[in-house]
């Protein structure tokens, strides 16, 4: 009876003594300042090897009070430089009253400059790795010129600029044109195949931004874009499209074909000569809901003809992305080495040391689409 | 036969301590009236009886405590008008006249004698006639208690929507007797004792022979006969006083004004406690689980009864963690909410001069103070003030500047969470409960909550109610008492009693086969026919 | 002696408390461990290590079934006299300390790095150990009944958080399977193994048991929802991740769980969640260690109760567990420890005893029937 006194009273001193000195990490919700974007670029000024403020970094915080009433845009913008992104947040410390809170923040967008600065490039992915205060679902884009251009922009209808862009991200599932990735699929991206990435890109514009085509990172380093178009394949060839629409010219006439499913399959055909074979299949069904007035579209033997068309223009839009990478970028960011190794292991072992030589020299790739138009709207 | 057979001898020694009547009439008149002096309310009726009014008699009780019809009809009438036709001789055989009187004149139903003045004068303060007739040392105790008291009617605590609408009442006899009319089996047995050196109190041990656990019930007997009180003046006394914890917020005995609830807890094996003057009966041993089962869960459809249950036990947590959770998220992980509500919380949560915590328990305290008022005033005020005075306080306080709006969502929302628990005890401690962890979470965070969280249910497992494990059937696992807990099964696979509780587990017979097989032998008849 | 009822678990209550004590600090990082060392079968290697643990566990009960009601700390007396049993006894006493201090402090390391950033490591750890203390003092029974009853409070809500994650899996990730299997069994399995540490604490609570006989089912399906779970985790982690980044990570189950997001709900992000519930299980493997060593310690020096030696532990456990500078130190003692311990403990040791016991014809022999 004594002993279990005694131990009460050792608990309630405890408690005590934590209640009169705790609420160590209390930071009350009213006192953080949220992020929602951060934007980093290389700073401007002199190549000097010791520069000391290599990046300037700007965040997006919202202003809680406009939060509810007011007009325009709820946020603000402010910048700062520091020689690391982490050095960032306490850069600001002696400049704010309130906290920087991460937890929350949906956008990341990377310079030009900075994407082309192979070390920086290694040191912030790192920084994003380990960091426990960067939530790794935000997503991320590269910005041709500056990121913070990006933050100059007012959107016309959203009040937040964060969430007008990942909402327009979200639109992905529409079109395929549009990207869409996270830190975090970035980061396994680049880190497990060796620093090559691709990256969606966002282009600022006067009252609105656009997500539009891609950034293709090779050894950490920016080796050039895709275009609107070329974005539109990327994500046909890594078998991440989810819908969108394929225009063509169908006897002179222009058709849009609406798909609704996109399916990739690579296939390794035969291995001659040591060269490597290989198809890239494509299968995809949608609609066709646009044609001539006064002609029958519901014809099984014309939509097999137009069928073959967009065949044809998926299977050639592709060949040329697939000898763009093998040509121009020479780095496999087309799933084949993904393939290779999970399916071919054997072969693949063999290939592997040299394996950005078989991609650009020793590869035939090749393409085949089968199309099938399901619907052709509600007329004949 | 009887579980208590043991125990006569001690209570036949015990009865040799007491005060021997005596033959004379006068001393024993001397005794009472020592005893009784002062108490102006007892009345001392003397009459003559016989036809040379020889025989003296004194019938003592307390005024206002018996029914004077019986009095009048069963005793007076009856001795003094009556017994005029007894022989003469009856005198000179006084033993006989005892007998006479005993079993052939007085018509009253309920009728003992005794041998000491002790219990004479119990008898005359529990509200019982005592006649006293001289020449014999046998004292006759005539029931003709009769006291103003409650009828029987809804009961306030316990409502139902479905269900019997007849709560226990202050009389002892009455509740028994509601209990009685729910179980006609001799199974049920009623053991009575009295509890209170000065109040004399009638408690009743109610169980189910075949059912409850011998231990259980020699364990409830023990215990109360360890009570060594003046008084009990309610079933609380009891409860508290052989609660195995004194220590724990939960009530470890359900105190219920419904007899239907008795009843049915007798039925699992459980032991009631019915205490005279409180229209609370308990029962024991009580688990966490049945503390959140209300009697309409049986009287339901069963899946009406489970989503009730569902939300019952959501509301429980929600009484227990709400504040607490607020606390953490908003002074320490706004990461975990989406980003529209931490901006608004945030937004709205500007300008207050105070840090979360500080908020949350201004504004619990607040409730629990409106709660409490609402209780004490006169009830056509007591709604009407505590309804105003939480609207005015929460929106002035609102606007004020004071509270944040969502932290009043939040206090409502826990106000009506608490409420929804069917047990009144049950939610007073866990109400308590909520400022502790209000605290942790205080301090520090989701680690706290989680830490007091861990806190109480070691608690709960430690806990035991009459040696029944607290948190039974969720522990000692067995599969079938999991048929009754958030789930409640259709009835008629509720085939066992619980199986700590209960001797004989077979509550009932599968009637499903039957049920479909008349609906085949039906399709046969129309065949033949 | 003590009160009836009051020093059993039922056959139920011991496969929780295995399952809570084997769950702990570890599921954040086994996927990690395991895919480094195994790559893509690391599943495979987890699934043949259950295997293993199984075997010793049938092993565990056979010994405990030679002596009903006798645990670890009993029996061994009996086999190889007092004195050595006792130094045998101590070393699992320090064997089991320094691995609670380990969890601890390892939880410690979770906690500060998720969830209370500033917090005092002392604070983190004094306030857990407290209230695994007043537990501690509750005897066997109520270990047997906290397991049972945070089992479904910890498990439910646990794969609720994760099945929204699913759509992060690419099942091609898992792929090539069956690679070197040989090779990986040598240099993988002992890895794996160890991650099972744990089940050797059913030396001594299937002696509280009624019938020790009555433990194989329990242990056996104890060691495969363990297992399960360790694959289910594994797979999960490295088709979201891939085998190339799981290894990179330290805990690659917080990483998974921070990238599912929940739009539109209450809740966005389920770290904190799952962070919360996993207090529970390095909670209920501190208590149900906590006990055995406790109760060990009254056994070397032949008290009755196991009570007073709980509030004179924390400052052992505290001590040790402050004693690790840094998170790369208290992993590489814990690389010291594991490997070589807790095979000593979990296989030699018993399959040891189990010798001694049938060359010296100790115990009940009974029907060795499974």
């Amino acid at each position: 009876m004594k002993k279990s006194k005694s131990v009460k009273l050792l608990m309630g001193l405890v408690v005590c003594c934590t209640l009169l000195t705790g609420c160590w990490d209390k930071i009350e919700i009213e006192d953080r300042l949220f992020v929602l974007a951060i934007g980093l670029d290389k700073a401007e000024g002199t190549e000097g090897q010791d520069m000391q403020n290599k990046l300037s970094i700007s965040f997006v915080s919202p202003v809680l009070a406009e939060i509810k009433e007011g007009s325009g845009p709820a946020y603000k913008t402010y910048k700062t430089t520091a020689s690391t992104f982490t050095m960032a947040p306490s850069n600001l410390w002696d400049r704010f009253a309130k906290m920087q809170f991460f937890g929350h923040t949906r956008v990341m967008l990377f310079g030009e400059a900075l994407m082309k600065d192979e070390k920086l490039m290694k040191e912030i992915n790192d920084a994003f790795q380990r960091s426990h205060d960067i939530h790794q679902s935000m997503l991320v884009f590269v910005v041709p010129g500056k990121a913070e251009d990006v933050f100059k922009v007012e959107p016309m209808y959203d009040r937040l600029l964060a969430t007008y862009i990942t909402g327009i991200a979200d639109n992905s599932t529409y079109t395929a044109k549009i990207m869409k990735q996270t830190l975090s699929e970035f980061l396994i991206k680049i880190n497990s195949q060796k620093g090559s990435v691709i990256i969606p890109g966002l282009i600022p514009m006067k009252e609105e931004v656009r997500i539009t085509g891609a950034g293709v990172i090779k050894d950490y380093r920016l080796a050039g874009y895709l275009d609107d178009t070329e974005g539109r394949v990327q994500n046909w060839l890594m078998n991440q499209a989810q819908g969108g629409s394929i225009p063509v010219k169908y006897e002179g006439t222009d058709i849009v074909f609406r798909y609704f499913t996109f399916r990739r399959k690579i296939k390794l055909d035969r291995v001659e000569a040591g060269k490597l074979y290989m198809t890239y299949d494509f299968e995809t069904e949608g609609a066709i809901e646009e044609y001539l007035e006064g002609k029958e579209l519901l014809d099984d033997a014309l939509l097999k003809k137009m069928e073959k068309v967009i065949e044809k223009a998926i299977e050639e839009s592709s060949l040329a992305l697939i000898h763009k990478y093998q040509k121009d970028f020479k780095v496999d960011l087309i799933g084949v080495q993904d393939y290779l190794s999970k399916y071919h292991p054997e072969l693949y072992k063999e290939i592997k040391k040299d394996y950005q030589q078989y991609f650009t020299e020793k590869m035939v790739l090749e393409t085949k689409a089968t199309v099938q138009v399901r619907r052709v709207g509600l007329a004949k | 036969m009887g579980l208590f057979s043991k125990k006569k001898k001690a209570e036949e020694a015990e009865k040799k301590n007491k005060t021997r009547s005596d033959k004379s009439l006068e001393v024993n008149m001397k005794v009472i009236k020592a005893a009784l002096e002062d108490c102006d309310d007892i009345v001392y009726k003397d009459f003559r009886v016989g036809a040379e009014q020889k025989l003296e008699f004194k019938l003592v009780y307390t005024d206002g405590m018996i029914d004077k019809n019986v009095i009048n009809e069963a005793v007076l009438n009856a001795l003094m008008v009556h017994a005029r036709e007894i022989p003469p001789e009856a005198p000179r055989l006084i033993e006989k006249l005892f007998e006479l009187v005993r079993y052939g004149t007085i018509p009253a139903s309920e009728m003992k004698e005794i041998e000491n003045l002790d219990d004479a004068i119990l008898a005359i303060l529990t509200g019982d006639a005592v006649l006293f007739i001289d020449g014999t040392v046998k004292i006759i105790v005539i029931g003709a208690k009769g006291w103003p008291s409650r009828s029987v009617s809804e009961p306030s605590t316990e409502t139902l929507v479905r269900g019997p609408r007849d709560g226990f009442t202050e009389t002892f006899r009455v509740n028994t007797a509601l209990v009685r009319r729910r179980i006609r089996d001799p199974k049920m047995k009623l053991k009575q004792l009295q509890v209170g050196k000065r109040s004399h109190t009638d408690i009743g041990i109610m169980y189910m022979e075949d059912i409850a656990m011998e231990s259980l019930v020699m364990e409830v007997y023990r215990r109360l006969k360890s009570i060594d009180i003046d008084a009990i003046l309610e079933s609380g006394y009891i409860e508290q006083l052989v609660e195995d914890n004194y220590l724990s917020p939960f009530p470890q005995a359900r105190a219920t004004e419904r007899p239907d609830e008795v009843a049915a807890n007798l039925l699992e094996g459980r032991v009631a406690i019915l205490v005279d003057n409180s229209p609370f009966a308990l029962v024991v041993p009580t688990t966490f689980n049945s503390l959140f089962q209300s009697p309409e869960d049986y009287y339901d459809r069963w899946f009406i009864a489970t989503i009730l249950r569902v939300i019952r036990f959501t509301a429980g947590t929600l009484s227990l963690l709400l504040p607490a959770l607020y606390i953490a998220v908003t002074s320490y992980h706004p990461g975990i909410l989406p980003l529209k509500l931490v901006l608004s919380i945030a937004a709205s949560r500007e300008g207050i001069p105070f840090p979360a915590i500080l908020e949350a328990f201004l504004m619990e305290a607040t409730f629990e103070l409106l709660r409490e008022a609402g209780i004490r005033l006169p009830a056509p005020i007591g709604s009407t003030i505590g309804i105003v005075g939480g609207i005015v306080i929460g929106q002035a306080a609102v606007e004020a500047g004071i509270v944040s709006p969502i932290m009043v969502i939040i206090v409502a929302i826990t106000a009506i969470s608490s409420f929804s628990i069917p047990s009144y005890n049950l939610s007073v401690g866990i109400r308590m409960l909520r400022f502790i962890l209000m605290v942790f979470a205080g301090v520090l965070g989701l680690y706290g909550i989680m830490l007091g969280f861990l806190l109480i249910l070691c608690h709960l497992v430690k806990l035991k109610s009459f040696g029944i494990p607290y948190m039974s059937p969720f522990v000692s696992f067995t599969a079938s008492d999991l048929k009754d807990t958030v789930v409640r099964v259709p009835t008629f696979m509720m085939k066992n009693r619980p199986s700590n509780l209960a001797r004989n587990r077979i509550r009932m017979k599968n009637n499903r086969s039957m049920i479909n097989q008349i609906e085949k032998g039906g399709g046969n008849d129309d065949e033949k026919q | 002696m003590m009160m009836r009822n009051n020093d059993t678990i039922s056959p139920y209550q011991l496969a929780m408390i295995i399952i809570m004590t084997v769950i702990s600090v570890g599921v954040f990082s086994i996927a990690s461990d395991v895919a480094e060392a195994a790559g893509t079968d690391a599943w495979i290697m987890i699934l043949m290590a259950g295997i293993v643990n199984i075997v010793a566990a049938v092993i565990i009960v056979r010994l405990n079934a030679r002596f009903p009601n006798k645990t670890f700390a009993e029996y061994t007396q009996e086999l190889i006299g007092t004195i050595p049993a006792k130094l045998v006894l101590l070393l699992f006493i320090g064997y089991l300390t320094s691995v609670m201090a380990y969890e601890l402090r390892a939880f410690t390391e979770v906690i500060k790095m998720f969830l209370l950033f500033r917090t005092p490591t002392e604070i983190i750890i004094l306030s857990l150990l407290l209230v695994c203390t007043y537990i501690v003092r509750g005897g066997v029974e109520c270990i047997g009944r906290i397991n049972e009853l945070i089992f479904p409070l910890l498990f439910i809500p646990f794969f609720l958080i994760l099945l929204p994650g699913f759509n992060l899996l690419h099942f091609d990730n898992l792929l090539p399977l069956f690679q070197d299997i040989p090779k990986k069994l040598l240099m993988a399995l002992p890895l794996t193994a160890y991650n099972f540490g744990g089940i050797e604490i059913a030396l001594f609570y299937i002696g509280f048991m009624r019938e020790p006989k009555k433990a194989y089912k329990p242990l056996i399906l104890a060691i495969s929802f363990i297992t399960l779970f360790f694959a289910m985790i594994t797979v999960l982690c490295i088709g979201a991740f891939g085998v190339n980044y799981v290894p990179e990570l330290i805990w690659p189950l917080v990483n998974y769980v921070r990238a599912i997001n929940l739009p539109g709900l209450f809740i966005e992000r389920l770290d904190g969640i799952i962070l919360s519930l996993w207090i529970m299980t390095v909670f209920t493997t501190l208590v149900t260690l906590y006990f055995v060593v406790s109760y060990s310690l009254s056994k070397v020096f032949n008290t009755r109760e196991q009570k007073q030696y709980v509030l004179p532990l924390v400052v052992v456990i505290y001590y040790l567990s402050l004693q690790p500078d840094s998170l790369a130190q208290l992993l590489k003692w814990g690389d010291l420890l594991f490997p070589y311990a807790t095979p000593f403990f979990l296989y030699i040791a018993p399959l040891l005893f189990l010798v001694i016991a049938i060359l010296r014809k100790k115990g009940v022999k009974g029907d060795e029937k499974i």
